[in-house]
């Protein structure tokens, strides 16, 4: 699908800046998947029938694959971000349309670019200093927690809004019922029962933690939670730095087994082929040496970079027929070797030949590919094996032992062609953990594996930084409160010097907070608890409320944090559950987000002409050629 | 123009020796020329090509994929032209006198056979055959040019063309810059620069209709070689802009932006093009003696004393590109590593010839621009599980420039036969073991490759401790070689000389997020050094690159000329009111000289001028009006939203921040008249202190290339 098919219902105005307008299009079509209420989308390529169910702001930019010049430039921003992060790129792309919006609606106003840019580069500063003055400590959010959770620490609901909002809840009810009942029926149990086992009276953070960064995603982010903690564990980590090492976790998508059957399991799972199920069954359960390749098992493999000789011919003095092909005494040969190294696991990054399989199938080896070579390099470091390109460079030095097979779980009998699942695990720590996802619905694995990592880097990111942001909107809520004040204290300085500038600035940074504003309304909207207006509202309430009482900072960032919990509730928790934890945002995720998407508005903004090159087909209306 | 007679240009093959230049085929001329003395040079004499013999335009055909050092291979397409009168064939090679009011500039320049001795049109053939012409033996145009030996040289003249297809006449254009078509062209390629110029510049996306990369720059590197032009005018332009950059780096917007100009002014002015020609000529003789002088207002003497006016000289260029999205404390940031980095650069001990070291530029993304550093030595790729163990310093090591790949790349597409039975593979392999063998015996610890390393070599040298570095690049031989002291080898088939390695002081292993850097330091003196640039995406990384070498090469240039411009607009004011104040005190002079009347010399000085003055109003893109103070001639802006009054306000500052405004100094908008007046030096005890300055070098060879190149396109008269 074209950007030019999402852009259609937006009428873009020729008059105003385009590149603006594309961008805050875009942003329009993932509206509706920001905060933790996302919907499932169908995103339907109209040429080949193909279609693919996404549900993060990131896949649908993925696959939409916009052609435009902004499309292009948001993906390519928004990739990097996802990369590093693998979360907060709804924000992103949110509030880069917003921003932009911002941006437009100044222009409009006749601001220059010059002052626009200077303006929203303050705002920025504004809301990053928010961020680090709100920020909270790890260690102090764990001693907060605790008293908060005590029986006389929760506030009751007195406000007004909190009434307002208890009546939403209960006509929404029935609705949110139906939902909670689809999700999770075994799901509370075992969560105390994960609870109480995952305790460990020396990290007391990682679960209150996890729990305020869950975002919705609880199962997930238990899975995250398992893992970090199966991960300290086995590597026998210091306790007092509780940050895990996020590239020794796996994923494993198993599809045809319910949601429940997730779990985390110590090891490398990896999926086997009936041939080598069996082969697995002899080798089980036995200290095995192991032997890694980090390119293909087939005799026609060669190393990157390597160029064949184009013109090389093969010259015969005699026809000898009977000499097998050089591919079979090249197998023999690779077998041969292994068995005298008492190799009988072979992990490979590459491919590996049929004809490898059957030979050492025959011979009791059992040959896994296409590994992820991180794993390989982890298994290697923990056996002692050393990964060699060629199965014929292997020695006595690069062979690792003491690798343990066990057959994980047999999973033939949920899908036709079977599917053995075994575990790799060496006795030492070796250190990796798999987290097996499972869906009975195949198309919905890479969303539930999205959600795993999002949860489990922001758990990570946030044991990193050692702090994070009052979540649910509250962040914003700050952020606007500043930026507004900033705009009227502007307003105020003005009208006194009567400079033009500063006038500007109040304006942008009015606009700018607007867009933060529209950014809270739309994660509220989505909860589906709320009508856009009913937002607004709320928001705008509380923010007068904080301006009139002119509260200390200190005591600002309690109200907003209580506030959060009884009153606005845009949190993905139902009220009537109301749990002893607040909701938080990780800080660098956030800090960054904000600043791509203002650095995203900053490009857009200034450029004012596009350059194509190459030959063009359709020539637009617009084009001028050169 | 008549549709159906074909191209009366007159074409043909010349020869290097220029003795004998003779038609062999009726069609172009083809000359494989080295494009960057060559048609530099050939830019150069355009004017004299041109008189004599009225090439219309070199084009440049077809590049050849380039060799090393910027050199490239490129063909170009001189097209001998004759008059439309003559190539009409009705009339006789006779001076023409016939006054045409419509195209004055075609009558007050003859253009008659009778100044091309050497093509003589043959009596009584039809005129639409182009063989009727033939070339006479004195190759006069080459003895108009005279190219140096080394130049005629590599000229080399080939035949590729067989025979002129008849059915697709060439279109003819009778005075291309008459035509509204080119002159919008012109004139939206002057829009697309101008609104690329300088810090507060609008940015443009490259990108290709098929999709692909975008690119957001307002570089004119990156921007002229995106734009593809359809119009002959438009490529000399480019060409000639880009060939500026590529020796300068810096101030081609300036010259492209100047050089459009004044091809406009002139077409506003309504002169003879000849004059206008000329009075440039001699003003911009003017412009650059005026800059050569000592007590030149605009120019500042550089302190290599103190880094202060070096860094910034860095910092104008910095932050002359607005894609790079810096704050102010990053922009001061890189602006001291620009600095430092060009320092680390000029070696220490000079022993008899200077020779300047290299900065190899490392990009990564996804951090702050506060992250940048800059190391003296080499920082290299490398796997990320690298153990260092106990080195004992200095590290012997070895760099090969041929593939261990373990193949036969060099052999090219010959063929091998070989025997059944026979593995080259592993007598290859052999081969590289045998070297790596020899290595281990001279007990190098450090074995680097330009191209792919086996990987049986390389374990096999990893596990007897040495440490392996493939794929190296060729842009980082060079640096390596100067660090090391080693000889690439190029073979794998002899045993390397002792004199072949090279030392390191020391390895350390450096981390810049998730990737793994190993540090060479240098055993010696050495002026090599490596920049880390950080930035938080790839597009403002990948402008931040470019003006950062783009910094480096002006500081460079900073050494030959140790002086540096006014920024901000305030020399091309300064030069704008020094122009106008002599050509109006010093009419009678020139003007004889320069064979017109003294309107016609005012007339083109103000073209001069105004155009200058356009530079200086570019700057600004937010509507803001540009004004010249009307004591010391330097720039000032005023922003849209602000009056006048704003500018005797204390505060304000001109464009280059030297001159601070007070009550009673004047002001008058820049392209509106104004009384000429001897911009008045500043008077100050201390040494100037400006805010932003322009590189001295690249600004006048810029001012040079321009007038040359609007010169020559002012001087065509037919294209096809």
């Amino acid at each position: 699908m074209e950007v030019w098919i999402m852009l259609e219902g937006v009428v873009i105005n020729s008059r105003q800046h385009v590149g603006l307008q594309k961008l805050s299009a875009l942003s329009g079509r993932i509206r509706s998947s920001v905060g933790p209420f996302k919907n499932y989308k169908f995103i339907q390529d109209e040429s080949s029938g193909d279609s693919v169910l996404v549900c993060s702001c990131f896949r649908i930019i993925e696959n939409l694959e916009p052609t435009c010049t902004v499309g292009q430039l948001v993906y390519e921003t928004v990739r990097a971000h996802h990369q590093r992060y693998r979360t907060g790129s709804g924000c992103l792309l949110f509030l880069a349309g917003a921003w932009s919006c911002a941006a437009l609606d100044s222009l409009q106003r006749g601001i220059s670019v010059k002052h626009i840019i200077t303006a929203m580069s303050e705002g920025i500063d504004i809301c990053l200093d928010v961020c680090k003055k709100f920020s909270v400590s790890i260690k102090d959010l764990t001693v907060m927690e605790k008293c908060t959770a005590a029986p006389g620490g929760t506030k009751k609901p007195s406000t007004t809004v909190s009434k307002e909002m208890a009546n939403l809840h209960v006509k929404c009810l029935s609705k949110s019922e139906q939902r909670k009942v689809k999700l999770s029926r075994h799901f509370c149990e075992t969560k105390s029962e994960m609870l109480s086992t995952v305790w460990h009276p020396d990290q007391p953070d990682m679960i209150v933690i996890a729990e305020s960064l869950s975002h919705g995603c609880e199962k997930a982010m238990e899975l995250a939670v398992e893992a970090a903690q199966m991960l300290l564990r086995t590597n026998q980590q210091r306790i007092s730095d509780p940050l895990f090492d996020i590239s020794k976790m796996l994923t494993c998508l198993v599809s045809g087994l319910p949601e429940d059957c997730a779990c985390v399991v110590e090891g490398c799972i990896l999926l086997l082929s009936d041939e080598q199920a069996v082969v697995a069954h002899v080798v089980k359960q036995q200290p095995l040496k192991i032997a890694l390749i980090t390119g293909d098992l087939s005799q026609t493999y060669r190393h990157l970079g390597f160029k064949g000789l184009p013109g090389e011919q093969c010259v015969r003095e005699d026809m000898d027929l009977s000499a097998s092909s050089k591919e079979d005494e090249w197998v023999d040969k690779v077998v041969k070797l292994l068995l005298n190294l008492e190799v009988k696991l072979v992990l490979t990054a590459g491919l590996v030949s049929q004809k490898v399989i059957q030979h050492c199938c025959r011979h009791q080896i059992l040959v896994v590919e296409k590994v992820n070579s991180s794993v390989l390099k982890t298994i290697g470091s923990s056996t002692g094996a050393i990964p060699v390109n060629y199965a014929t460079q292997l020695t006595e030095s690069c062979v690792g032992d003491g690798v343990n097979v066990e057959i994980w779980r047999d999973l033939s009998s949920y899908e036709r062609k079977s599917l053995t699942a075994v575990n790799i695990s060496t006795g030492r720590n070796s250190g990796l953990v798999t987290v097996v996802v499972t869906s009975c619905v195949h198309g919905k694995l890479q969303a539930l594996e999205d959600q795993f990592w999002a949860c489990a880097y922001r758990l990570h990111h946030a044991l990193k930084d050692g702090s994070l942001l009052p979540g649910a909107g509250g962040t914003e809520v700050l952020c606007v409160h500043q930026l507004q004040k900033q705009a009227e204290h502007n307003r105020v300085k003005d009208s006194k010097t009567g400079s033009a500038a500063n006038l500007y600035r109040g304006l942008v940074l009015q606009l700018m907070a607007d867009g933060l504003i529209d950014y809270i309304t739309a994660v509220m909207v989505n909860t589906g608890r709320f009508s856009a207006a009913n937002a607004r509202t709320i928001v705008s309430k509380q923010l007068t409320e904080f301006h009139r009482d002119e509260i200390s900072t200190g005591k600002f960032l309690q109200l907003v944090s209580q506030s959060k919990r009884e009153d606005v509730g845009f949190s993905a928790v139902e009220p009537d559950e109301t749990p002893a934890f607040n909701i938080y945002d990780n800080l660098s995720v956030k800090q960054e987000a904000w600043r791509k998407a203002l650095d995203l508005v900053f490009l857009v903004l200034q450029t004012d002409a596009e350059i194509i090159t190459g030959t063009s087909q359709k020539n637009e209306g617009n084009l001028m050629l050169l | 123009m008549h549709e159906a007679s074909p191209k009366f240009l007159f074409p043909g093959l010349l020869k290097p020796n220029m003795s004998d230049l003779e038609v062999q085929e009726p069609k172009c001329l083809n000359l494989f020329i080295l494009l960057n003395p060559l048609v530099h040079w050939v830019t150069n004499k355009g004017c004299n090509l041109l008189q004599t013999a009225d090439v219309c335009h070199v084009n440049i055909v077809q590049k050849l994929p380039a060799a090393e050092n910027n050199w490239m291979w490129v063909s170009c397409e001189l097209r001998l032209s004759l008059d439309e009168e003559v190539t009409d064939g009705l009339r006789p090679p006779t001076p023409q006198t016939e006054e045409q009011p419509s195209l004055p500039p075609k009558t007050q320049i003859p253009r008659t056979l009778s100044t091309f001795p050497y093509l003589t049109p043959r009596p009584g053939s039809p005129s639409s055959c182009m063989s009727r012409f033939e070339l006479g033996t004195r190759p006069k145009i080459w003895e108009q040019l005279h190219p140096p030996p080394h130049l005629a040289a590599l000229c080399h003249c080939y035949r590729t063309m067989s025979r002129l297809v008849k059915k697709s006449p060439s279109v003819c254009t009778d005075l291309p810059l008459n035509s509204s078509d080119v002159c919008n062209k012109l004139r939206l390629m002057k829009e697309l620069l101008k609104s690329s110029y300088g810090p507060t510049a609008r940015l443009k996306h490259v990108h290709n209709n098929i999709g692909g990369a975008v690119v957001t720059t307002s570089t004119s590197s990156v921007l002229l070689q995106a734009i593809s032009c359809s119009h002959p005018i438009i490529s000399l332009i480019k060409g000639s802009i880009l060939n500026h950059v590529s020796r300068f780096s810096d101030c081609g917007l300036f010259a492209s932006v100047f050089c459009l100009s004044l091809i406009e002014e002139a077409g506003r002015c309504g002169l003879r093009k000849d004059v206008i020609i000329r009075v440039y000529k001699h003003l911009l003789s003017l412009c650059t003696a005026h800059l050569q002088q000592e007590d030149c207002g605009c120019k500042v003497k550089l302190d290599f004393c103190s880094s202060q006016s070096l860094i910034t000289l860095a910092r104008s260029v910095i932050s002359s590109k607005p894609t790079c999205v810096l704050s102010e404390p990053e922009l001061a940031h890189i602006s001291r590593l620009a600095v430092l980095a060009f320092l680390l650069t000029v070696p220490c001990n000079i022993v008899d010839k200077v020779r300047l070291g290299r900065t190899v530029t490392i990009p990564i993304e996804g951090h702050s621009v506060l992250e940048s550093a800059v190391f003296s030595g080499l920082l290299l790729d490398t796997p990320e599980n690298i153990s260092l163990g106990s080195l004992c310093s200095p590290l012997r090591m070895v760099l090969f420039s041929a593939s261990l790949a373990g193949d036969l790349s060099e052999l090219g597409d010959g063929r091998i036969e070989v025997h059944q039975g026979v593995d080259t593979d592993s007598q290859i392999l052999d081969q590289l073991l045998e070297l790596g063998k020899q290595v281990l015996k001279d007990e190098v610890k450090l074995f680097v490759c330009q191209k792919v390393i086996h990987p049986v070599l390389q374990h096999y040298l990893r596990c007897n401790g040495v440490i392996v570095i493939e794929r190296l690049g060729i842009s980082l031989m060079e640096p390596l070689i100067q660090l090391t002291g080693a000889q690439p080898v190029a073979t794998l088939h002899t045993t390397i000389p002792r004199t072949a390695y090279g030392e390191v002081h020391n390895v350390s292993v450096r981390q810049f997020g998730s990737k793994t850097k190993i540090h060479l330091h240098p055993a010696g003196k050495t002026a090599t050094c490596t920049m880390i640039l950080c930035h938080r995406n790839e597009t403002m990384l990948n402008e931040l690159k470019l003006v950062c070498q783009k910094a480096e090469h002006v500081l460079r240039l900073t050494l030959r000329e140790p002086c540096a411009l006014l920024g901000g607009g305030c020399t091309e004011t300064h030069l704008a009111a020094y122009i106008r104040y002599q050509s109006k005190n010093d009419v009678s002079e020139p003007s004889p000289v320069l064979g017109c009347s003294q309107t016609e010399y005012l007339l083109a000085a103000e073209a001069f001028c105004r155009s200058l003055e356009t530079l200086a109003t570019s700057l600004e893109h937010d509507d803001g009006a540009s004004l010249i103070d009307l004591t010391h001639a330097h720039h000032w802006t005023l922003p849209s939203d602000v009056t006048e009054e704003h500018l005797k306000d204390a505060t304000a500052l001109c464009g280059c921040g030297v001159v601070q405004s007070c009550q009673n100094r004047k002001w008058s908008y820049l392209n509106t008249e104004y009384a000429e007046f001897s911009p008045a030096p500043l008077l100050t005890a201390a040494p100037l202190q400006p805010t932003v300055l322009d590189s001295f070098t690249a600004k006048v060879k810029a001012l040079e290339v321009a007038v040359e190149t609007a010169n020559l396109v002012l001087d065509v008269s037919l294209t096809m």
